[in-house]
């Protein structure tokens, strides 16, 4: 230290200096300690994967030979006959007539009378086109009614009253509206009315099922036609308009048939009075339209004509 | 004088205009035809 010649040596790792004296102080470092003990095991690694599939083994031995089969026979059922034997066959198919059954002969004649031959499917496109052609169809955007040979302008409904007027198809037609037509003589107060207006099918010359219920049109002005867009598709067949004044006006007239005007397609019967019934009527029928019960047939002045349009 | 024409199902208080979708003036030869 005299000479500020400051040694340390290897054993002493640390060295501590005042700074009131300028005096180092050399600590003694202890011995190193002794190791510590091994860690535990690590876990196990995964399997490797399966080994190559191993080669065929050799084909085995024939079987025995089998028992001998019996002889053979046949036996026939009609239309099928058998010229042969039993057990040598010679078959053949018996011709169709209207009373057994059998092979026919196809034609693509639409004149022959025969009643052992068939039609082929080009002999009924024949028929059908021709068929087709000798019906009127309807045309298209014109409006239609069924009946009625002559109108009167003012036909007065009753309340609640579902009138039912014939309307023939005689093709598959769409339509595309339902109407009817307030009367010049409509109006009064009240002036507004509630008209149901529907498409039924046809059962034993009546009224039947419901094809259309098209809903209400709300009729406020007289000579005014109100319509109801539908989308109804009708095969060939009999049908009945409805119209049904659910609330009524003062003067409830409309477009209608005119009194003992014969129907066109109910084939005019007579009844006791002599006169042509030309529609039927259902009292009492509120809301929406469900099968046709409780009918009268009528002869009188003032059921609702309705029509349809053709798509 | 006029044609009324509903959409489909009629008479609709919920929908627009009652549902009516159109309204049109006819011309009186075809109103007196149709009255026939």
């Amino acid at each position: 230290m005299s000479d500020n010649t400051l040694t340390v040596t290897e054993v002493v790792n640390s060295v501590t200096v005042t700074p009131v004296n300028n005096t180092v102080t050399v600590s003694e470092v202890g011995t190193q300690g002794p190791a510590g003990t091994n860690g535990t095991n690590g876990t196990n690694g995964t399997n490797g994967t399966n080994g190559a599939t191993g080669a065929t083994g050799a084909t085995g031995a024939t079987g025995a030979t089998g028992a001998q089969g019996s002889s053979g026979v046949v036996t026939v059922n009609a239309p099928l006959t058998n010229a042969g034997t039993s057990s040598a066959a010679n078959l053949s198919v018996s011709t169709g007539t209207t009373s057994n059954v059998g092979v026919l002969q196809l034609t693509d004649s639409t004149s022959s009378t025969s009643t052992t031959t068939a039609a082929t499917a080009n002999a009924v496109k024949t028929a059908y086109a021709f068929a087709a052609s000798q019906v009127m169809p309807f045309i298209s955007a014109y409006y239609y009614r069924g009946t009625a040979l002559t109108t009167t302008a003012n036909g007065s409904a009753s309340q609640n009253v579902t009138y039912y007027t014939p309307f023939f198809v005689p093709a598959t037609t769409t339509f595309d509206r339902i109407a009817i037509r307030s009367g010049s003589g409509y109006g009064g107060t009240p002036s507004t009315a509630s008209v149901r207006m529907g498409i039924y099918n046809s059962s034993s010359g009546q009224p039947s099922t419901v094809v259309l219920d098209a809903g209400t049109v709300s009729v406020s002005a007289a000579s005014t036609t109100y319509t109801i867009t539908i989308n109804q598709q009708l095969t060939p067949g009999l049908y009945w308009l409805a119209a049904n004044s659910q609330t009524v006006a003062q003067f409830n007239t409309y477009l209608a048939v005119a009194s003992n005007q014969a129907a066109a397609y109910i084939g005019q019967p007579f009844s006791t009075a002599f006169l042509t019934i030309q529609y039927f009527s259902q009292s009492s029928v509120t809301g929406a339209f469900a099968t046709a019960t409780s009918l009268s047939d009528g002869t009188a002045n003032g059921a609702i004509l309705t029509f349809l349009r053709a798509a | 004088m006029k044609m009324v024409t509903y959409g489909i199902g009629g008479y609709d208080e919920s929908k627009p205009n009652n549902n009516i979708v159109e309204e049109i003036d006819i011309p009186d030869e075809e109103q007196n035809e149709a009255d026939r």
